[in-house]
């Protein structure tokens, strides 16, 4: 008799939205609910905010964000999967938002859960480095005088 | 009606522009009707309200390396590159550098 064992993971949704639909309070509501099943003893969850200083310093009034939905969704997909394996995740979930953004506001949410602590935090470095260099997302940058910038994460 | 507006919506090639590119372009996408070509001939046929595509993305004769051109989703770097053949139906998508928030 072979005992084979299957670890269930949860990683249906890393994805873009639309600024309106991205209610980041719900989106923690949900990932918290989702994991509390007991498996997980540790949740680490990270926010993006709209920074006021930008590329060189400037001054920065408003964020755009663009991205090609399809592809990127797909390769968010791609990113938590490849995380849950690597660091033995119980999830990973990776939203983004898409629109234009006021200083201060949260554009990204990324939260993963493991039964324990260990390596939470590389694994956490890990997807920030990798959503905002993998997946077709745009950002540009509108200052003070109204001119724009598009920023390269690389 | 119906079958006449199938069959000419899947004649053609479809070129998506995103950030820096659509803004040099002054559009969204373009669509092409043709049998197949050449990306290299596309970018220097497809033209927007700064020039054509190929003034922006080329650099004696090669790819800028900060741009990405995929077909159908995939890199043109891991098909034939700048000689990759395009056909109906296909979706190009040109980016300028990632950045996620």
């Amino acid at each position: 008799m072979v005992s084979i064992s299957l670890k269930i993971v949860i990683n249906m949704s890393s994805r873009v939205v639309d600024k309106g639909a991205f209610d980041i309070l719900k989106i923690i509501d949900e990932f918290l609910r989702k994991n509390s099943d007991g498996r997980s003893g540790a949740i680490l969850i990270f926010i993006g905010i709209a920074r006021r200083k930008g590329l060189h310093d400037k001054d920065v009034t408003k964020l755009l964000i663009e991205s090609y939905r399809e592809m990127a969704n797909e390769k968010l997909r791609e990113i938590s999967a490849d995380l849950i394996k690597k660091y033995d995740l119980n999830d990973c979930l990776i939203v983004h938002a898409e629109g234009e953004f006021n200083i201060g506001e949260p554009l990204v949410f990324v939260g993963i859960a493991k039964q324990h602590r260990d390596n939470l935090f590389d694994a956490m470095s890990e997807a920030i480095v990798r959503y905002k260099t993998e997946p077709p997302l745009f950002k540009k940058e509108i200052y003070k005088n109204g001119s724009g910038e598009w920023i390269s994460s690389k | 009606m119906e079958l006449l507006c199938f069959i000419a919506g899947t004649m053609a090639i479809t070129v998506k522009y995103f950030a820096s590119v659509r803004e040099y372009m002054g559009k969204r996408q373009d669509t092409i009707v043709v049998d197949e070509v050449k990306v290299i001939e596309l970018l220097k046929r497809l033209k927007g309200i700064k020039g054509t595509l190929d003034k922006l993305l080329l650099k004696n004769g090669r790819l800028k390396s900060i741009y990405t051109i995929v077909v159908n989703g995939r890199d043109i770097n891991s098909l034939n590159g700048l000689e990759t053949i395009v056909k109906d139906g296909d979706v190009v998508a040109i980016f300028p550098p990632f950045s996620g928030g």
